[in-house]
């Protein structure tokens, strides 16, 4: 859907939303997006060996609920994790995030930042090498995520826009997940959020696309909307197999391309 | 800069803040709940407070968080804050009539939060002019409507009724000297510090200063858009002022001393934050990583240090991303 529509469709739903209500279940939209997403094929939620997702039971902000997915299959084990679908059922655009894992991702973990905009479940569907699908789902509660304020100054947040920035914390080991962060600076706007001064929206403008290779082959790769919170931030693995460049390419919904790299050698931790 | 009292009046000055600070000694929960946020305490000679809950907003408090000002000169009544809501800043005006017939000339906004500034609505209509840093009351006008609808899931609809954000209009843009009900008043800007226009009250016959949204004693301080170094910076600038007394705007009326317990949780929020996030603690798990066991008797402590640290680390994150 081109962006221009898209906004002006976010824009009908926020001005038409009906005001916040608390609900524990919120079986309409989910069965919704199941359907479109998974159309009839079954879903597990005997995740117990297979994935687990912490949210935390309240928020201290819901602009930047922190989230992680952590899959608890055995390494090397005839299954994986390949696809993790982040669904945010009260959320004015649910499914938030398609996360694509690889053989060299060595862990299907992830971990970022959402925006919840009313008490809501959160649930992560992952998809696995066998084609089955398992659901962790965690009632959050946090509310006005999408359309609180973001960074007070949008003049200094788009001064850093793109700037991009990998991280490891962990001493490189080879043949082994080490665990990596992509900081974007990004406004990551919605296109749901009126200045009360102007009473405009402001346009939505959000990080779409991100691809992070080492040595040239795929390590994740993210199609995510503007559910991700502001400056988007991912933390997820990868496997040296020997000296090479982690680079992280993001596009946003305007097609500005962004990119930053990481050197790695054996035996050094962060290396920028 | 600043006249020094005369020996005799700072005795009687003396003798009555120490009055009032036996009065609501403790400062927790349960020593200050018993305060009447209706009944005046007498800081020095014309300087009243209606003090605030500590606690978190609630239906049992209505709201009532943040102490309220009150400073009588010989022609008028300057008030530091405005209450919760438009009903709370009625009956705060119903209440300064009893204790003086001079009418209210000024209302002053310190700091935008809704316990402080939704009373803006009543001495609107009384045609009472409200004073604010420029700041401020871009930051009321950006999130209020946010802040209304939170302290309404707080608190209940019902103490909210006619309530919405009336903003400030008499603004200044940095540090300013008024002669005003018959007192000299120090309207302090210290920078952005606990917010972009945090302000704090200097009434210099008295010594008393209203510190506004950059002070909280007994009661944890939110400074979820705080710049630290600079709030510090600003408390450290306060210390060597001629203070005799302190109005937290939450928690007991103190001594000038009591500024360094701030500053010490101030310091305290910034280096266990910087700590987490340097060793790579994520943000799930930074309010855990970075608590500070020396603070949790202050009320608030559990809701609010976390909710510190968490938009700290962000602030640490964009800074960051910035370089």
């Amino acid at each position: 859907m081109p962006v221009t529509h898209r906004f002006l469709l976010l824009l009908a739903a926020c001005v038409l939303a009906p005001p916040p209500v608390i609900a524990e279940t919120s079986p309409d939209v989910w069965d919704k997006v199941r359907t479109g997403l998974f159309a009839g094929r079954p879903i597990s939620e005997q995740i117990e060996d297979v994935i687990a997702l912490d949210t935390p039971m309240r928020a201290e902000d819901a602009s930047t609920v922190p989230i992680a997915i952590h899959v608890k299959l055995p390494a090397g084990g005839n299954r994986s994790v390949q696809k993790i679908y982040l669904v945010i059922d009260k959320n004015p655009s649910p499914l938030g995030a398609v996360f694509t894992f690889f053989p060299d991702s060595g862990r299907a973990d992830l971990e970022t930042r959402v925006r919840v905009e009313e008490y809501s479940f959160v649930r992560a569907i992952a998809e696995l090498s066998d084609g089955s699908l398992y659901m962790a789902a965690n009632y959050v509660k946090a509310a006005g995520g999408c359309s609180a304020p973001g960074g007070k100054d949008q003049a200094a947040a788009l001064a850093r826009l793109g700037k991009m920035k990998l991280r490891i914390d962990e001493p490189i080991a080879l043949d082994r997940p080490i665990q990596a962060q992509l900081m974007v600076s990004h406004p990551n706007n919605s296109g749901l959020v009126m200045d009360q001064m102007t009473r405009l929206y402001e346009p939505s403008n959000f990080v779409r696309r991100i691809e992070v290779t080492y040595a040239g082959r795929p390590v994740m790769s993210a199609d995510v909307d503007f559910t991700i919170s502001e400056n988007p931030n991912f933390r997820f693995y990868f496997v040296p197999r020997g000296d090479g460049e982690l680079k992280a390419e993001v596009v946003d919904s305007h097609d500005l391309k962004f990119e930053s790299s990481l050197a790695i050698r054996q035996g050094s931790g962060v290396a920028n | 800069m600043l006249p020094i009292s005369r020996r005799i009046e700072r005795a009687l000055l003396a003798l009555l803040a120490l009055l009032f600070a036996w009065a609501t000694a403790g400062g927790n929960a349960t020593a200050t709940e018993s305060l009447d946020s209706l009944r005046p305490v007498v800081v020095a000679p014309g300087i009243f407070v209606f003090p605030g809950s500590p606690g978190a907003p609630s239906p049992g408090n209505g709201g009532i968080v943040s102490n309220i000002g009150v400073i009588i000169g010989s022609s008028g009544v300057v008030m530091v804050g405005t209450g919760t809501s438009d009903a709370h800043g009625e009956r705060l005006l119903q209440a300064v009539a009893k204790l003086t017939d001079l009418p209210v000339v000024l209302a002053i906004n310190t700091y935008a939060g809704p316990e402080h500034v939704l009373g803006n609505t009543a001495f609107a209509r009384h045609g009472i002019p409200i004073l604010a840093h420029r700041d401020t009351d871009d930051y009321m006008a950006r999130n209020c409507e946010n802040c209304i609808r939170n302290l309404q899931s707080a608190i209940g609809e019902a103490p909210l009724a006619g309530s919405r954000l009336e903003r400030s209009n008499e603004l200044i843009d940095a540090t300013t000297s008024m002669r005003i009900a018959g007192r000299q008043l120090e309207i302090l800007h210290f920078g952005a510090t606990q917010q972009p226009g945090s302000i704090a009250v200097f009434d210099s016959r008295s010594g008393v200063l209203f510190a506004g949204g950059m002070a909280a004693f007994d009661v944890t301080p939110d400074a979820h858009d705080a710049d630290l170094p600079a709030w510090k910076a600003a408390l450290l600038e306060m210390r060597r002022m001629p203070l005799r007394w302190v109005v937290p705007g939450r928690g007991p009326v103190g001594e000038p001393v009591r500024l360094d317990e701030v500053i010490a949780y101030l310091g305290g929020l910034g280096d266990a934050t910087e700590r987490a996030y340097r060793s790579g603690v994520d943000l799930a798990e930074a309010p855990r990583a970075a608590g500070l066991p020396q603070f949790s008797k202050w009320a608030m402590y559990a809701a609010v240090h976390p909710r510190n640290v968490h938009f700290q680390y962000l602030k640490l994150e964009t800074q960051e991303l910035a370089r």
